[in-house]
């Protein structure tokens, strides 16, 4: 009696606790269902499924270009499959261990290392380096590079700068600030009753690292080594601003989109954010007058990169999908869509700066692209980040002094760096 | 003959219970197998796709166990579960006594007081992240009543992050305990307490000598299933937190989550979550004991009535 009762409790509690053990269970089982994705055909044409987590801004004309290709290709038609971003690499490991794969998908860049070293995506070497249009940015192209071989094709790209309210600049006599020094200054000087003077990302997530990574290099640090003077000022300088609340403390929980909301609001005077936030300000706040530019220096202006690689999966057809990465990131098609996303080509071809030249925004970005520096690559990188997350976050909220946080930092990335 | 009979008896009662019992091992026998298989092996998606798989031993649980992170996950998941137990617990009984007179607004407030367990969870963190933030209605009320100088992050500090997430979870589970210490109130009859009040039992002691031990049974189910539900919290502080600032909200699912899906090592991601099983295993088995008992003695006394 009693251990049956036992049995029954052991079903119970199983039944309650489901959520880490059956979830992983469960979505195993629910994707085989639409098992055997690969080699599907329709009509004449192969079909190749690509996995995307974009959205509003840049779906339609992702789409738009997508219908283009597949109306002008014979062989191949390329169906787009919408992942949620954050659950993209979630999926596509799930996807691979269930053997449901898409055939193709947007992999962030400081990711693609990671899943190169995973074996979740196919080399594509030979095919780039026989492709007669390969000429590709040192920068982009690095970050799809893992021991030696490439897995991925970067197809648009963007990076960070810093807005600025010009009527609360002029109102408080400030001018755009170039240098650590300056920003510092403005941000005091810009700080009021109704907004703060600065607001920079360093939630508890990727968008953190991604923000920390242009202060970090343009005072000459780098990830692997986060005991350094150069990382041990940067931490200093930016918690400084926030000790003396020219910066919300709210910083290490605000998403890069709630930042955006801030500026537009008019609770904050200056935000470092990125190109895809322009429709968005523009939505919020019409008449807002306000203006972009490099994000201030230590020792020499930096931003940090931020786009997607086309990678094709483990297991499906090479040359089906390498027909929409030439289309894609061929010299034809390219500079006019990273346009109409108001991104920029990483083709070393095309010209961003004559591009943009007729607007003011995005000239800004475009000159930045120089700048901009990659995220690792290391396959570990997300756990990389996370220390580097942690770190931040440690200093921010006073819990622990720039160099205690710097060395624990360094201590946990070691590890990581001795695996590889 | 009598025992082919029985023997067919039972036959059909086992056919019945087949079809549970195949759903059971299937959905949920086999992933908690396999997860515990997982947490004995070095399964990494590197592991996986490379095909060399290799048995670890205890080295998952090992290095676990040394990992600080994990020490103040569990740390914090016990804090978590105490602290919205008693709170929730209380409240709620205060609240299903105060609802079990008869008094005019009683059903319809109750209703409303239920409203918030039926939000759902991740609507209600968002709720509370912004009532909770720095600029939020909380503060704002505060600094007009002048009990704070400036307004309190409170979800950004390290030191109240985990009682902010405390406060949210306490607001879904009170009426979940109200509505079931309700009904076990509603199973006392009036007439002991009608008679308890004639010889002479003032209010505490009808509290403590004739209601609290009449539903044993019930504060008992709502304590299991409350630190159950509450222990494996994941959703409200995923939403709210995401586990920070720093590590001050990280619990046992989270970490097991971040192991699992972020860093892709499955091995430490179901050693956490196996961890955490275990613990809530515990806490059934206890439960068991004491309501064993409880039956125990009922049989025992209904054996005596027989005689």
């Amino acid at each position: 009696m009693k251990s049956q009762k036992v049995v029954m409790l052991f079903f119970v509690v199983v039944m309650v606790t489901g959520i880490l053990t059956a979830c992983s269970g469960g979505k195993v089982t629910e994707n085989s269902q639409s098992n055997d994705s690969k080699g599907e055909t329709k009509g004449q044409k192969n079909i190749v499924r690509l996995w995307h987590g974009l959205t509003e801004v840049e779906l339609p004309k992702f789409e738009e270009m997508t219908n283009n290709f597949n109306e002008q290709s014979k062989t191949t038609e390329v169906e787009l499959v919408y992942i949620p971003r954050e659950e993209l690499l979630k999926q596509l490991t799930i996807g691979n261990l269930a053997g449901d794969m898409a055939d193709m998908a947007l992999i962030d860049n400081p990711d693609t290392a990671g899943f190169a070293a995973s074996g979740v995506l196919e080399d594509v070497t030979e095919l780039y380096n026989n492709w007669s249009e390969n000429q590709m940015l040192e920068g982009p192209i690095n970050s799809a590079i893992y021991d030696e071989k490439i897995y991925g094709v970067p197809y648009a790209y963007n990076n960070l700068a810093l807005f600025y309210d010009k009527d609360m600049l002029s109102e408080a006599g400030v001018e755009v600030p170039t240098t650590w020094d300056e920003l510092s200054e403005a941000a005091q000087k810009l700080t009021t009753k109704e907004h703060y003077g600065f607001a920079f990302c360093s939630i508890k997530n990727e968008e953190g690292t991604f923000q920390y990574i242009p202060f970090l290099t343009s005072a000459g640090g780098s990830f692997d080594k986060m005991d350094s003077t150069e990382n041990i000022k940067t931490l200093t300088f930016l918690y400084d601003m926030i000790a003396k609340d020219s910066v919300s403390r709210e910083v290490i929980s605000w998403t890069q989109a709630d930042i955006e909301k801030q500026f537009a609001t008019g609770k904050t005077a200056m935000m470092i954010n990125g190109p895809w936030n322009i429709p968005q300000i523009q939505a919020d706040a019409p008449d807002k007058n306000w203006g972009v530019a490099y994000i201030p220096k230590d020792k020499d202006y930096s931003s940090c990169l931020g786009g997607e690689n086309l990678c094709i999966t483990k297991g499906a057809n090479k040359d089906t999908c390498w027909e929409f990465i030439e289309y894609l990131c061929g010299k034809k098609i390219n500079a006019t869509f990273c346009k109409s996303v108001s991104k920029f080509s990483p083709r070393s071809d095309v010209d961003n700066e004559e591009l943009y030249k007729d607007d003011e925004i995005l000239k800004v970005f475009s000159e930045n692209m120089e700048n901009a520096k990659a995220r690792g690559p290391h396959p570990l990188w997300t756990q990389i980040s996370t220390d580097i997350q942690i770190m931040m976050q440690e200093v921010f909220t006073g819990a622990k002094t720039p160099e205690q946080a710097a060395n624990d930092a360094q201590a946990k990335i070691n590890v990581k760096l001795m695996k590889q | 003959m009598k025992g082919k009979e029985k023997f067919r008896e039972m036959l059909y009662g086992y056919c019945f219970t087949l079809p549970a019992l195949l759903f059971m091992i299937g959905l949920i026998g086999y992933p908690i197998i396999y997860n515990v298989v997982i947490s004995f092996q070095d399964m990494t998606v590197q592991s996986f796709n490379m095909g060399n798989i290799s048995f670890a031993g205890i080295d998952n649980y090992k290095q676990i166990l040394s990992d600080p992170v994990f020490g103040i996950s569990f740390k914090n998941t016990v804090l978590f579960t105490v602290a919205c137990i008693v709170i929730q617990f209380s409240i709620g009984f205060a609240l299903a006594i105060l609802f079990s007179r008869d008094f005019r607004l009683a059903k319809p407030l109750r209703g409303f007081l239920i409203i918030s367990w039926m939000i759902p969870t991740t609507v209600t963190a968002l709720m509370f992240k912004y009532i909770l933030s720095a600029d939020g209605i909380l503060n704002d009320l505060l600094l007009h009543l002048r009990l704070t100088r400036g307004p309190v992050g409170w979800l950004i500090s390290e030191k109240t992050a985990i009682w902010g997430t405390i406060i949210a979870n306490v607001w879904v589970g009170i009426p979940f305990n109200m509505l079931l210490l309700s009904t076990g109130l509603c199973n006392i009859s009036q007439d002991i307490y009608e008679s308890a009040s004639i010889d002479g039992a003032k209010a505490f002691q009808r509290f403590f000598y004739i209601t609290l031990p009449m539903m044993k049974q019930s504060i008992l189910s709502v304590l299991v299933l409350g630190v159950v539900y509450t222990f494996k919290v994941f959703d409200l502080i995923y939403v709210m937190t995401g586990g920070g600032p720093v590590n001050a909200t990280e619990v046992l699912s989270l970490y097991s989550y971040r192991n699992s899906f972020k860093y892709y090592n499955f091995g430490i991601g179901a050693a956490g979550a196996n961890i955490l099983f275990v613990c809530l295993f515990l806490v059934g088995l206890i439960y068991l004991r004491m309501i064993g008992k409880e039956e125990l003695n009922d049989t025992d006394k209904d054996k005596k009535k027989k005689f």
